[in-house]
C-alpha cells in the first residue's frame, strides 16, 4: 500500500509527515501488543530529525519503551535519548525525549499541585481509598496520561508530544477517561456519597431520596461501614479540588479535537486487532477527533509465482538442493497462505476506514529495539 | 509437566502479552481439555467479542452458550454481574432495579478499586461452584484473562477488596474468592507468549510479579512456534547456490526460473533469521524460568477457525477424544 494515492488524496505517507512537521499533540492508539510503542517512538525520532523539540511519552508498566530506545530504564521524568540525530530547523536543534507514566507518583503529584493546603494534600494521601484508587483503579492509567498530556503541553517546553496510550481493555478507556471523570464529578451519586460525612447521624436520612439512602445503607451493610466513611472522607477532601479536575478534563478534551492534535492508530494484520482499529477509528469520528493515519505492523508480503504443481515435487527428494529447495517452495506457500489473510483483512480496513490512509510497516526480520531500527520502520512510515 | 496436571485444577487462566495469541491459546486448551474428557467453560472477560468470532458464533454475552461438544462459552460482564451479585447474595431486587436505572453500577464499576476485576472473577467462583446432582457442571473453566500489564492487579483484586472491606459479606465473599484464586492445585495461571524479545521479556518478569504477588504460574505457552526448516540454507548462500538449485529443479522437472529461484532464497533467509531469533529467545526463556513450555505451531493457514483450532489443542497432548471420558451427569 506504500505510495499509493486514492482518489487524488495525498498519500498517507505525506500525511503523516505533514503531523510531524505542523503538530503538537499525536496520539498512538490501539488494541494491545500491535507495536504501538515502537510506532510512537519512531514517530518521535523522525519529528526530533526534522528539528523539533519532541517528546514521547509512554504509559506501559512492561518498560518496552526503554526496550525500543535501547535505554538501560526510564522514570517519569522526562530524559534525553542517545544517539538521535537531531536537525536544526527554522532557528531551533531538534531534541528527543522520553518518559514513561508513574501513575501513583503523577497522582498524587496532580493532588499536591493542586490542593489548597498541604494539610488538605496529605489527608487525601494518607486516604486508604485514595491509596487503592491511585495505584489499581482501571481507567486512573489512562486519566494519569491525559494529566501529564496536560501538563507538558501547558509547560510549552515541547514543539511536539508524542503519546503512547496504556494498554487498555478497550479503547473507549482511553478517550473516555477525562470525559468520565467530569460526569463523574458532576454526578449526583458523588454528592449522595458526600452528604454522610457531612451531616450528622440522624437527620441525614432525611435528607435522602429513598434509592440512595437504601443504596448507602445497603452499601454499608456489605462493606462494614469502614470502607463508606473511608470513601466519604476522601469525596470530601476533594472538595473545592472538582473545579481543578474539570478544568483540566475539559481542556484535554478540547485539545484531542484540536487541529493541533493527531491521532495515529495502530494495529496489526490480525482479525481482532484490525476490527478494534476500526472501531477506535469510528469513536474517533464521533467525537470529531483528527484521525490521520493508521499504522498496520508486522504486515507479511510474497511476491505471486508461479509454483510447479505437488505431484512433481517428490521428485525433489533424491538430492541435498532438491530437499532444500522443496524446504524453500513450503516456506514460499506458507507464508503466501498469511499474506493472502492479511491482504484481506487489510482490505476490509480500508473499506471502512473511508478515506484514512492505511500505512503497513512488513514484519522485520529482528525487533526493534534500537534507534536504527526504528528509522528503519520510518522508511515505510515516511517514504 | 503433562497437560493432564494443567487441566486437573478447576480453574485456568491464561494472560500474556497483548498479541501473543492469548484467546486463541485459551481456546486451544479448552478443546484440548475438552478433549481429555472434560466439560468446559471458556470464558472472557474484556468484551471484545473474541471467542465468538474464533468460533464463528453469533456474539455472546454474559449468558452461557454452546461453542462445540461439552465447550461452552460466555463473556463475563461486571455489570451484569453486579446486579446478579445483588440479587443472589442480598435479595435486593429493588435496589438493583432502582441501581440499574442510576448511574450507580457504572460508579461502582469503574470507580471502586478493582471492583470490576472482583464481580468477574466472583461470577466465576459462582460458576465454578455450581452443581447438578451433586455434581460439578464445568469440569473446568478456562479464561482468557487480561493481558500482562493488568494480569496482577485483577488476580489481586479479591485480596485488595478482602482488606478494604474489613468486615460483611464483601469481606466473606472476597475472602472466598481469594482463596480460589490462591489456591495452586484449584487456580492454575498459564502465560502465553511469542518467541520474541519483548514477549520473553515481559513473561519473564510477569512470572516475577505474580510470584512477588504471592501467586506462581504454572506454565508457559510459546506460541506462533515456526516449524524447524531450512538448517541446510547457509547464511551467505551465494549465486552458486542458487545455480545448484536451479540445476536441482531441473533435474526434477520443475518450471523454476533463476527469477523465482532468488525470490525463494531472499524469502528462505529472511525465514533462517526469525528462525534463528527464535532459538535465541527460546533459550533465554528457558534460562529465565522452571516452568514448562508448551509449543504451540505458528498457523500458517488463510484463515484460523475450528480445523486450526483443533490443530493447536493437539500440541497439548491430550488424549484422542473419546478416550477415557468422563460423565459429568
Amino acid at each position: 500500500m506504500s505510495g499509493r494515492r486514492r482518489g487524488g488524496k495525498t498519500a498517507p505517507e505525506q500525511v503523516l509527515g505533514e503531523c510531524v512537521r505542523s503538530r503538537e499533540v499525536i496520539v498512538c492508539c490501539g488494541a494491545g501488543g500491535v507495536g504501538k510503542t515502537t510506532s510512537a517512538a519512531a514517530i518521535a525520532l523522525r519529528a526530533s530529525e526534522e528539528g523539533r523539540r519532541t517528546i514521547v511519552l509512554t504509559i506501559d508498566p512492561a518498560r518496552r519503551l526503554a526496550q525500543s530506545l535501547g535505554l538501560a530504564g526510564i522514570d517519569d521524568t522526562a530524559r534525553p535519548v542517545p544517539g538521535t540525530r537531531c536537525r536544526r530547523s527554522g532557528g531551533r536543534t531538534g531534541e528527543l525525549h522520553a518518559m514513561m507514566l508513574d501513575m501513583k507518583r503523577t497522582f498524587d503529584e496532580v493532588i499536591r499541585a493542586n490542593a489548597d493546603s498541604p494539610a488538605r494534600a496529605s489527608r487525601i494521601l494518607s486516604n486508604p481509598f485514595y491509596q487503592s484508587l491511585s495505584s489499581t483503579l482501571a481507567g486512573t492509567q489512562e486519566y494519569m496520561a491525559m494529566e501529564k498530556l496536560h501538563e507538558l503541553h501547558a509547560s510549552a517546553r515541547w514543539d511536539l508530544i508524542v503519546v503512547d496510550t496504556p494498554p487498555t481493555r478497550s479503547a473507549l478507556d482511553f478517550l473516555d477517561a477525562p470525559r468520565r471523570l467530569t460526569d463523574f464529578l458532576e454526578g449526583r451519586l458523588l454528592k449522595t456519597l458526600l452528604l454522610p460525612a457531612q451531616l450528622a447521624g440522624k437527620t441525614y436520612a432525611r435528607v435522602f431520596s429513598l434509592g440512595a439512602n437504601a443504596f448507602l445503607r445497603a452499601a454499608g451493610r456489605m462493606t462494614g461501614s469502614e470502607l463508606i466513611s473511608d470513601v466519604a472522607e476522601f469525596f470530601q477532601a476533594f472538595e473545592g479540588m472538582y473545579d481543578g479536575f474539570k478544568r483540566r478534563a475539559r481542556e484535554v478534551y478540547e485539545l484531542l479535537q484540536a487541529p493541533a492534535t493527531a491521532f495515529v492508530v495502530v494495529s496489526s494484520p490480525e482479525e481482532a486487532a484490525m476490527h478494534e482499529a476500526e472501531y477506535f477509528a469510528g469513536r474517533l469520528a464521533e467525537e470529531r477527533m483528527p484521525l490521520e493515519a493508521v499504522v498496520v505492523n508486522r504486515v507479511h508480503r510474497v511476491p505471486a509465482m508461479e509454483l510447479p504443481d505437488r505431484a512433481s515435487l517428490s521428485a525433489l527428494r533424491a538430492s541435498a538442493e532438491g530437499r532444500l529447495l522443496a524446504e524453500l517452495l513450503a516456506n514460499h506457500e506458507d507464508w503466501s497462505r498469511v499474506a493472502r489473510r492479511e491482504e484481506k483483512v487489510i482490505g476490509e480496513a480500508l473499506a471502512t476506514l473511508a478515506g484514512t490512509g492505511i500505512l503497513c510497516v512488513p514484519h522485520l526480520p529482528g525487533d526493534v529495539h534500537d534507534l536504527d531500527g526504528l528509522r528503519l520502520v520510518n522508511q515505510f512510515l515516511f517514504g | 509437566m503433562a497437560a493432564e496436571s494443567l487441566f486437573d485444577g478447576r480453574l485456568i487462566i491464561v494472560s500474556g502479552k497483548g498479541g501473543t495469541g492469548k484467546t486463541t491459546v485459551a481456546a486451544a486448551i479448552a478443546l484440548a481439555a475438552v478433549r481429555s474428557g472434560r466439560r468446559v467453560l471458556l470464558a472472557e472477560v474484556e468484551g471484545r467479542g473474541g471467542l465468538a468470532r474464533l468460533f464463528s458464533t453469533r456474539p455472546f454475552g454474559h449468558g452461557e452458550v454452546a461453542l462445540a461438544t461439552d465447550l461452552m462459552g460466555i463473556a463475563v460482564e461486571p455489570d451484569e454481574a453486579m446486579l446478579e451479585y445483588l440479587h443472589l447474595f442480598h435479595g435486593m431486587r429493588r435496589i438493583s432495579r432502582v441501581l440499574a436505572h442510576s448511574r450507580a453500577v457504572e460508579f461502582a464499576t469503574t470507580v471502586a478499586p478493582g471492583l470490576r476485576d472482583i464481580l468477574v472473577i466472583g461470577k466465576l467462583k459462582q460458576v465454578e461452584g455450581r452443581r447438578e446432582n451433586g455434581v460439578p457442571v464445568y469440569d473446568l473453566i478456562v479464561l482468557d484473562a487480561p493481558p500482562t500489564g493488568r494480569i496482577v492487579p485483577f488476580l489481586s483484586a479479591p485480596r485488595a477488596a478482602s482488606e478494604l472491606a474489613r468486615l460483611g459479606p464483601i469481606h466473606s465473599q472476597a475472602e472466598a474468592v481469594r482463596r480460589l484464586v490462591e489456591d495452586t492445585n484449584k487456580t492454575k495461571v498459564v502465560l502465553t507468549t511469542l518467541l520474541e524479545e519483548m514477549c520473553v521479556s515481559e513473561t519473564l518478569e510477569t512470572t516475577e510479579k505474580l510470584r512477588a504477588a504471592g501467586m506462581t504460574a504454572v506454565a508457559v505457552v510459546a506460541n506462533g512456534v515456526y516449524p524447524r526448516r531450512l538448517e541446510a540454507l547457509r547464511r551467505n548462500a551465494s549465486a552458486s547456490a542458487a545455480e545448484d538449485l536451479l540445476a536441482a529443479a531441473r533435474q526434477a522437472g520443475l518450471s523454476l526460473d533463476r527469477e523465482g529461484v532468488e525470490e525463494l532464497l531472499a524469502e528462505g533467509k529472511i525465514q533462517r533469521g526469525r528462525l534463528a531469533l527464535q532459538r535465541s529467545q527460546s533459550r533465554v526463556l528457558a534460562e529465565g524460568t522452571d516452568l514448562p513450555v508448551f509449543e504451540l505451531p505458528f498457523v500458517f493457514a488463510e484463515r484460523i477457525g475450528p480445523v486450526e483450532l483443533e490443530g493447536l489443542a493437539a500440541a497439548f497432548g491430550a488424549r484422542p477424544a473419546g478416550a477415557g471420558r468422563r460423565s459429568s451427569k
